[in-house]
């Protein structure tokens, strides 16, 4: 009975977890490079999973050139919504409630064109992949070892291109040192467009990955970004790559413990009297190295 | 020079007063009451996102939990609609405190992002039910919130009463009209005190510049957790009036949708300006009144019309007035003047 829930417990530890890393480093890495909170980034989930249902539905291309596809219309989602709207605001100096804002507009524009094209009824992606696998007591399918899979290789892309790469460097750059990275010559706003663009690449694959697992309606990234918001807070928003990719898999843990033994409608504001408590302890973060 | 000051607010008392002896119109009516009790919301929330330049997500949480808590007390309690108005102001004052105290120790982002996943959170849970509903309330599965229907869906909460009257947005639209216009005047005007004192100030201080503030003897924490519970405690208030008034409370009260038209009568008014937001509030709750019939268009246009405030004019209405008056009214005194040296 214990095994059971054991092993039910860690499969959905695993698959939310991964969907809130995917959110989670796109907001943390917004939020290190810009210091801004990017209140759209769960209208780019939803973006993400209509984009593959429209093509896949509608224009009837294979499963895989759509996901293919997937990556460039994020990138420019997330690319055009920055060089174009918050980087005018952001030249203006605006203080972090306005660009908190204009990211309001921008996510609530998005979500209700998404509701006009698609309506409001429920709508789920097929699988990419089919079958299961058993796994102790539970069974696995193949597509949560996807979502798992997945967010891992993403994390470890993103990591190459954050460590290796020119421009990854350049990120990291303007996150310690704004005025000297613009001192070496870095083109500081081309850069803030691509951190936003691979923000929300990220996010757009966790939005195709839920879309196949939940039903998805115009509004369900919402549901997903506030968690994504509460594992910013418990994990500490200085946290790090490392540090807000155990706080998601510890919220996705709470989370899953408390859905398998209490009432449903409790969980929500369980979880959050326990990230209220959490910030009681810790203002900081649990996961921040180095108190006050 | 006071008397003078006196009399444009005069004026606008009366003209909202003999409104309804002039046009007794139910729609006017109805939307007048809508106006009042959104301008409402809307100036409480300029205290906090205006003042303090803290972006407060959780300020439709806060009128939710008003009206739901007054609609439960009374309705499953039998308790008064004036004592569990009062009662849920203090309740949302209380949770607004707790909070913003935990949450601006660690940082103002962290305010941001909890009071956002306070608000979904509680959506969450409205919409589920949370439960079962107390006593012979709860036949055939009825839930503590009502779920998607509503609270007050199969038995309406119960309006308020002023002896023989029963004042309900429904049916006698002229005593509710009375209602929300006076309790919306004189918590304006009490805002308006509030801002102007020693206490708003601070908080003015403290948004343009904490260090100097924080030297200057401000506490940075105490202030703004209790201006934001203020805040919090006058969306309580507006909440448990819509609850009693309109009979329904359902869940959409804190959608994504409505969240973004308060959010733009704020910004569209003038943000930091309590009489900006209840200004902007009769032109947009109108027009969200006319495009009522276009849903998701609604949405956008509402949306557009934010973002574009907020790129071309940051100020807002407030901003383009005070603009107006020192362009073109004050220019006469400025060369009268020049003219005289």
């Amino acid at each position: 009975m214990l095994v059971d829930d054991l092993s039910v417990i860690i499969i959905s530890t695993l698959v939310s977890g991964s969907i809130y890393t995917l959110m989670v480093i796109g907001l943390t890495m917004i939020f290190e490079t810009i210091q801004y909170f990017n209140f759209a980034h769960g209208t780019y989930f939803t973006y993400g999973a209509y984009f593959i249902w429209y093509l896949i539905n509608i224009t009837k291309i294979n499963y895989l050139i759509a996901i293919l596809l997937l990556f460039p219309a994020a990138f420019i989602l997330g690319y055009a919504s920055q060089k174009y709207i918050i980087q005018s605001l952001v030249n203006r100096e605006a203080s972090h409630l306005v660009l908190i804002l204009a990211t309001f507009c921008i996510g609530s524009v998005i979500e209700s064109v998404i509701l006009l094209i698609f309506g409001g009824r429920l709508k789920r992606l097929p699988y990419p992949f089919e079958g299961y696998i058993k796994f102790g007591g539970a069974t696995m399918s193949y597509h949560k070892l996807l979502i798992f899979i997945t967010s891992i290789m993403l994390l470890v892309i993103f990591t190459l291109v954050l460590y290796k790469t020119k421009r990854g460097t350049a990120m990291r750059a303007i996150a310690q040192e704004r005025e000297a990275s613009y001192l070496v010559g870095i083109d500081v706003r081309n850069i803030y467009a691509i951190t936003v663009g691979l923000s929300a690449v990220l996010a757009c694959v966790g939005g195709w990955l839920m879309g196949c697992l939940l039903f998805m309606t115009p509004a369900f990234g919402g549901d997903i970004l506030w968690k994504g918001f509460i594992v910013c807070t418990l994990g500490g928003r200085k946290a790090g790559m490392r540090g807000s990719v155990f706080a998601s898999y510890l919220v996705a843990f709470i989370e899953t413990t408390l859905m398998r033994y209490i009432p449903m409608y409790n969980v929500p504001p369980i979880l959050f009297a326990i990230v209220i408590i959490s910030l009681l302890i810790r203002p900081e973060g649990i996961f921040v190295k180095g108190s006050r | 020079m006071k008397v003078k000051k006196l009399f444009a607010p005069l004026i606008i008392i009366c003209l909202i007063m003999f409104i309804p002896l002039l046009f007794p119109n139910p729609f006017l009516m109805h939307l007048l009451i809508s106006i009042f009790l959104f301008g409402l919301v809307c100036e409480s929330w300029d205290l906090s996102m205006g003042y303090l330049g803290l972006f407060n997500f959780g300020h439709l949480a806060f009128f939710a939990i008003g009206a739901y808590s007054s609609g439960m007390l009374a309705l499953y309690y039998g308790i008064s609609p004036w004592i569990t108005m009062i009662v849920s102001s203090i309740i949302t004052f209380i949770l607004g405190l707790l909070i913003s105290l935990v949450t601006l120790r660690a940082s103002e982002f962290a305010f941001s992002l909890i009071s956002f996943a306070f608000q979904s959170m509680f959506m969450h849970w409205v919409r589920s039910g949370g439960g079962p509903a107390p006593g012979e309330f709860g036949m055939g599965g009825a839930t503590l919130t009502g779920g998607t229907q509503g609270l007050g869906a199969k038995f309406s909460i119960p309006p308020f009463q002023l002896g023989p009257i029963i004042i309900r947005a429904g049916a006698n639209k002229i005593p509710a009209y009375y209602l929300t216009a006076i309790i919306f005047v004189i918590v304006t005007y009490a805002m308006y005190i509030l801002v102007n004192s020693r206490f708003g100030l601070a908080a003015v201080a403290l948004r343009d510049s904490k260090t100097y503030a924080i030297s200057r003897g401000i506490n940075p924490l105490t202030y703004t957790a209790i201006f934001i519970s203020i805040s919090t405690f006058f969306a309580g208030m507006a909440g448990s009036l819509y609850a009693h008034l309109m009979g329904v409370v359902g869940p959409e009260i804190i959608g994504w949708s409505n969240v973004v038209i308060m959010c733009c009568i704020v910004e569209f008014g003038g943000l930091g300006t309590i009489f900006g937001p209840a200004a902007a509030s009769f032109l947009l709750i109108s027009l969200t009144y006319y495009l009522a019939g276009l849903s998701a268009y609604k949405n956008i246009i509402i949306a557009l019309i934010m973002l574009f405030t907020l790129l071309i004019w940051p100020t807002g209405m407030a901003g383009a007035a005070s603009w107006f008056k020192s362009r073109y009214l004050n220019r006469k005194i400025w060369e009268k003047r020049r003219g005289g040296v």
